[in-house]
């Protein structure tokens, strides 16, 4: 490991306890080396992230860990329980469900992924704008969200879905839409409270612009929470894609999904129980992971800290 | 370096507007510190704001180094004429920026060539260490702190410094090494310095001259000598001064 970063001859964990800091990548590694074992002082934290990451491992090396195709139906195997073939049994047509199930992380991964990119710098456009300059802008923004927070988010974004159509582009669409109003509502909230603050009043007498202002001084504030606020999402963005697809507004079948799998698993729920067990649970236990990842990252990401 | 004329400052609208500072006229000669005395309310920050650009809501005229400067926006040029040191060294420098990044922003803000030695000579010149540049503000001291909100100020080369109480939140035993950390400099580099504060032991060291504020008027000016003999007009004044000195 010490060959990859320049130590100056210390050992590694020294390097990154050493209170005398000789560079801004030392600085940075030790930032990060700090958050990380705080992270891992906590259990449930640790269990969260070891799921996400069998999750994010899954969806890449799903072609190794798939036992069959997930997409070839034999319809002389249909519906069989599980065994050592099947490890998960076989769907009404014949597919292996474990296979379908690994394959279906990928859609799972997608879809957050494309959530957190599209509400992540939105969100904090529209909060940040809208703190930091106030005035007319300010209420315009802030009433615009609030309109879109007054909607239960399952239901807009099943108004959405139905309006753009089925799919799962027009899923990730109408479930972003839903989640960047808390997002906004964090971002203006903590650009509120550093807004008055010295430090930004000695950047604008410096003549910092509001681009530089919001980049370089409320961003770094503002990330934290967000990241955090995101991660507690994840888990209502999980079961928001699942709803869709198990109504049949979100992924269109044969792409495996989740929440499409444990839909048509419903018709077989007395004979053919894990049909629906099966992806019901990892639809459980990937939102819980988020949940408790989410939490854990609060607190060490928390900004009343250090 | 600094003549203000019959400056009014407000806060608020309609009918909560409230006037902070009742017409102040001062001068501010190149090179001199001046301090403006006062208590909490007494509008003496009001006028350093206002001074700044930081509050845009008065009236009356301000000339910095000859020229008029208006309630709205300045222009670069007149920005680097001055710069702040904040009373709370917690607040004043962002906490997730290295020391060294702080410094260096109004050097980048202003297109400043060679940054990375112009952060290494003042951190030199402020009195820390130049691997405290890597350093984030939570893992230095209050007084540290402050030198590095000094440094920062410093960066522009502005000629005048408006000090908002830069040692109240500090250490007794810090309080002097910053201030006279400020005197060297000032002597050095030819400063003139406004320095705000409640403390009249600080300004009677630091300053040639001081202004009284009281209720948003400013009641009375005095030199040095005269706070030090205690020959000053106003009872209020006086007051202030017994105070300082544990007298009252």
């Amino acid at each position: 490991m010490t060959g990859l970063i320049d130590t100056g001859g210390q050992s590694l964990h020294d390097w990154l306890i050493d209170e005398d800091i000789k560079s801004r990548r030392q600085a940075l590694a030790q930032r990060w080396y700090f958050g990380l074992r705080h992270l891992l002082s906590s259990p449930i934290a640790v269990l969260g992230l070891v799921i996400v990451v069998a999750l994010v491992l899954a969806a890449a090396f799903a072609p190794l860990l798939a036992t069959h195709n997930p997409y070839r139906q034999d319809l002389g195997r249909a519906l069989l329980a599980p065994s050592s073939a099947h490890w998960m049994g076989t769907d009404e047509l014949g597919r292996d469900v474990w296979s379908r199930l690994v394959y279906g992380s990928r859609t799972t991964l997608y879809i957050t992924m494309l959530v957190t990119v599209l509400v992540a710098p939105v969100g904090f456009l529209i909060g940040a704008l809208a703190g930091f300059i106030g005035g007319w802008l300010d209420t315009v923004l802030m009433r615009l969200t609030d309109i879109f927070l007054a909607f239960p988010s399952l239901v807009l974004a099943l108004a959405f879905s139905a309006a753009l159509g089925p799919g799962i582009e027009n899923a990730v669409l109408a479930i972003a839409l839903t989640i960047w109003p808390p997002v906004a509502r964090l971002a203006r909230a903590e650009t509120l409270t550093v807004r008055n603050s010295d430090y930004v009043a000695s950047a604008r007498l410096q003549g910092a612009s509001t681009l530089r202002i919001l980049w370089r001084h409320l961003v770094p504030v503002c990330l934290p929470s967000i990241i955090v606020r995101l991660t507690l999402n994840m888990a209502s963005v999980i079961l928001t894609a699942a709803g869709l697809g198990f109504l049949g507004l979100g992924a269109q079948p044969p792409l495996a999904e989740w929440g499409a799998m444990a839909a048509a698993g419903r018709q077989y729920l007395i004979d053919a129980w894990w049909l629906t067990t099966f992806p019901g649970l990892a639809i459980l236990l990937v939102s819980m992971a988020f949940n408790l990842l989410g939490d854990g990252l609060r607190d060490m990401l928390d900004p009343r800290k250090g | 370096m600094i003549e203000i004329d019959n400056l009014r400052v407000f806060y608020g609208a309609g009918s909560d507007r409230f006037e902070a500072v009742r017409g102040v006229t001062l001068s501010i000669r190149r090179g001199e510190t001046y301090g403006l005395v006062g208590e909490s309310g007494s509008g003496k920050s009001s006028v350093l704001n206002a001074i700044a650009g930081r509050h845009t809501d008065w009236t009356g005229h301000i000339r910095i180094n000859a020229s008029s400067v208006g309630p709205a926006r300045r222009s670069r040029a007149e920005k680097a004429m001055l710069q702040i040191v904040f009373q709370d060294p917690y607040g004043a420098i962002h906490p997730k920026h290295t020391v060294g990044a702080s410094i260096a922003e109004p050097l980048e803000i202003h297109r400043r060539p060679d940054r990375e030695k112009a952060v290494e000579r003042l951190l030199e010149r402020v009195g820390l260490p130049p691997q405290f540049r890597y350093r984030f503000p939570h893992q230095i001291s209050g007084g540290q702190r402050q030198r590095v909100s000094i440094a920062r100020a410093l960066a522009l080369e502005a000629p005048i410094l408006l000090l908002d109480e830069p040692t109240s939140a500090l250490d007794v035993s810090v309080q002097s090494e910053v201030l006279n950390l400020l005197q060297d400099l000032k002597e050095e580099r030819d400063l003139t310095y406004l320095m705000v504060s409640h403390d009249m032991a600080v300004v009677a060291h630091m300053c040639d001259r001081i202004g009284v504020m009281q209720g948003g008027d400013l009641i009375e000016e005095a030199s040095r000598e005269q706070l030090i003999s205690g020959n000053l007009e106003q009872p209020y004044s006086q007051e202030l001064r017994e105070a300082a000195l544990g007298l009252a």
